[in-house]
């Protein structure tokens, strides 16, 4: 850490914003080709929501993100890669400056760099829901931070609210972690496709995760047209993951409480989301934790002006880029879930590639297992655990093929 | 009350940190070194961080990660010099001072 103070630097080859997967791997993978690296991380510890993930592989063995990242540290200190924790980068300036700032208040800084890596992650997309700013209302990914990487429960109890790879894993992590997860229950109904059929259709993404029976069949069930109606209707109301029951007809209705959370109000629903009159009731809970999907954070890209495209494939509206992470600022590059949510597995690599293509522009090294490369990542991205959304290979293949395009012929 | 997970299941143990004593809202209260205030103040059972500027609601840490600035408090002794950080960011040292941003000033 740097004590609550960051210094200029003159000048270094790479500075990488966000020390999470992407940024960590692509530091490390570029101070060992030689380059002088800085990497800015906004918060105390390095390892953004790698640190904090915690589940099980196919295989029964338990990925750890904690132990990941720190070998990942590790990795990037011995590289020698200077890590600033405790800053934020708060403006990059092309030619290249980034301006930074302690986590805890003082003088702006400013960097200069021969190159710009944004790996600045992504963050949760908001459920507004009557009583959503009490004390004791965490995002998923808050409530995995506070258990995993923090060690304190967001909760003694917790109604986990949402459906998606994130809010199972974190529910489970919780529950590992000694909180009374009373269950995991649909969004509110003002959230879009979170009905029952919506929800189930939506299921077939984690069919892959072998522990998840019921997913497994939701999986299957879907992949065969005009099932997944009739599978809505068969949905038993509880179905136990891990011993937390998962409520596939149990929608919030708002987050009760005064000054903090006292209970989450619930209702039944039939299968295309109708409430069923006179079902609406209370569980008593200290804490509710809202999961709503993520959305790529690219502020820093916009500030520069670069070009976005929206691709429903990714998910998201994102930078133009090339495959390798090159944008259409030179000595600009962006990795991780910046330009698409994905897991970390598929980040790490991102940030590999990356820091191949950085040491190939300054003239390091000619990056010769550049295909190689983007071949592993498509076989990660196929052979994921985790699936946000699954033609993400081909949103990727179309922005690459964009960027090339705009290189040879460039908007006006 | 606190809500620690002292040891788990699965993970392996944190470094360990020295005690950290602050205070928030002139309440004293030990922490961890270098864990966000936010988190040390949760495991005392603290969940009001600050209050709404519009309503006077009460509000706490929300998202965990520095994106939402729900959780934002004044860190130092002196009004006239404390600065605005966010508690899921902002690493106790030992002898910090916090305090709510209220209302308007936040």
């Amino acid at each position: 850490m740097n004590g609550g103070a960051v210094e200029s630097v003159h000048r270094v080859d790479l500075v990488v914003v966000g020390g999470g997967p992407a940024g960590l791997s692509a530091a490390a993978r570029a101070a060992e080709g030689g380059l002088t690296v800085v990497l800015i991380e906004e918060n105390h510890q390095t390892g953004g929501k790698l640190r904090g993930q915690l589940h099980q592989e196919n295989d029964g063995e338990w990925w750890i993100g904690w132990t990941l990242a720190n070998d990942l540290l590790a990795r990037v200190e011995r590289a020698g890669v200077r890590i600033l924790t405790d800053t934020v980068a708060w403006a990059i300036e092309p030619g290249w400056v980034v301006r930074a700032t302690s986590s805890r208040g003082g003088d702006a800084a400013e960097i200069h760099t021969r190159t710009v890596l944004i790996a600045t992650g992504a963050v949760e997309k908001p459920m507004p829901v009557e009583g959503w700013t009490l004390p004791g209302v965490f995002t998923i990914g808050g409530a995995q931070i506070l258990t995993n990487t923090h060690r304190v429960r967001p909760g003694a109890r917790s109604v986990v609210v949402g459906v998606d790879p994130l809010s199972l894993t974190i529910a489970r992590a919780m529950k590992l972690g000694g909180v009374d997860v009373d269950s995991i229950v649909l969004p509110p109904a003002q959230v879009p496709d979170s009905d029952p059929q919506a929800t189930l259709k939506r299921l077939g993404g984690l069919s892959k995760l072998a522990p998840y029976f019921y997913m497994r069949l939701g999986g299957a069930l879907m992949a065969v047209p005009g099932l997944a109606a009739i599978a809505a209707r068969v949905l038993p109301r509880s179905l136990p993951l891990w011993g937390i029951p998962l409520r596939l007809t149990t929608r919030l209705v708002r987050v009760v409480g005064d000054d903090r959370v006292t209970g989450a109000e619930v209702e039944t629903v039939r299968a295309n989301g109708a409430a069923v009159p006179g079902s609406r009731r209370v569980i008593r809970t200290d804490s509710v934790c809202l999961s709503n999907g993520l959305v790529p954070l690219s502020d820093l890209s916009a500030s520069l002006g670069l070009e976005f495209v929206t691709s429903d494939s990714v998910g998201a509206k994102v930078p133009v880029h090339s495959a390798t992470g090159a944008t259409a600022l030179p000595g600009l590059f962006l990795a991780g879930n910046t330009v698409g949510v994905e897991s970390a597995k598929v980040s790490l690599k991102q940030g590999e590639i990356v820091a191949g293509e950085i040491l190939a522009t300054l003239g390091n090294h000619p990056f010769k297992t550049r295909e190689t490369e983007l071949g592993e990542l498509r076989q990660l991205r196929a052979d994921s655990e985790f699936t946000f959304e699954p033609a993400i290979q081909q949103g990727h293949d179309e922005i690459a093929a964009l960027f090339t395009q705009r290189q040879e012929a460039p908007l006006p | 009350m606190t809500e620690r997970i002292e040891h788990h299941p699965v993970l392996p143990e944190p470094p360990a940190a020295d005690d950290a004593n602050f205070t928030f809202n002139g309440e004293s209260y030990v922490g961890r070194t270098g864990e966000p205030v936010a988190a040390a103040l949760l495991a005392a059972g603290v969940r009001e961080l600050r209050t709404s500027p519009v309503a006077g609601e009460p509000r706490g840490l929300y998202c965990g990660i520095g994106h939402c600035y729900e959780c934002r408090l004044w860190l130092g002794p002196d009004e006239e010099t404390a600065e605005r950080v966010r508690g899921c960011q902002a690493p106790i040292s030992d002898g910090d001072t916090y305090r709510s941003t209220r209302g308007c000033d936040s």
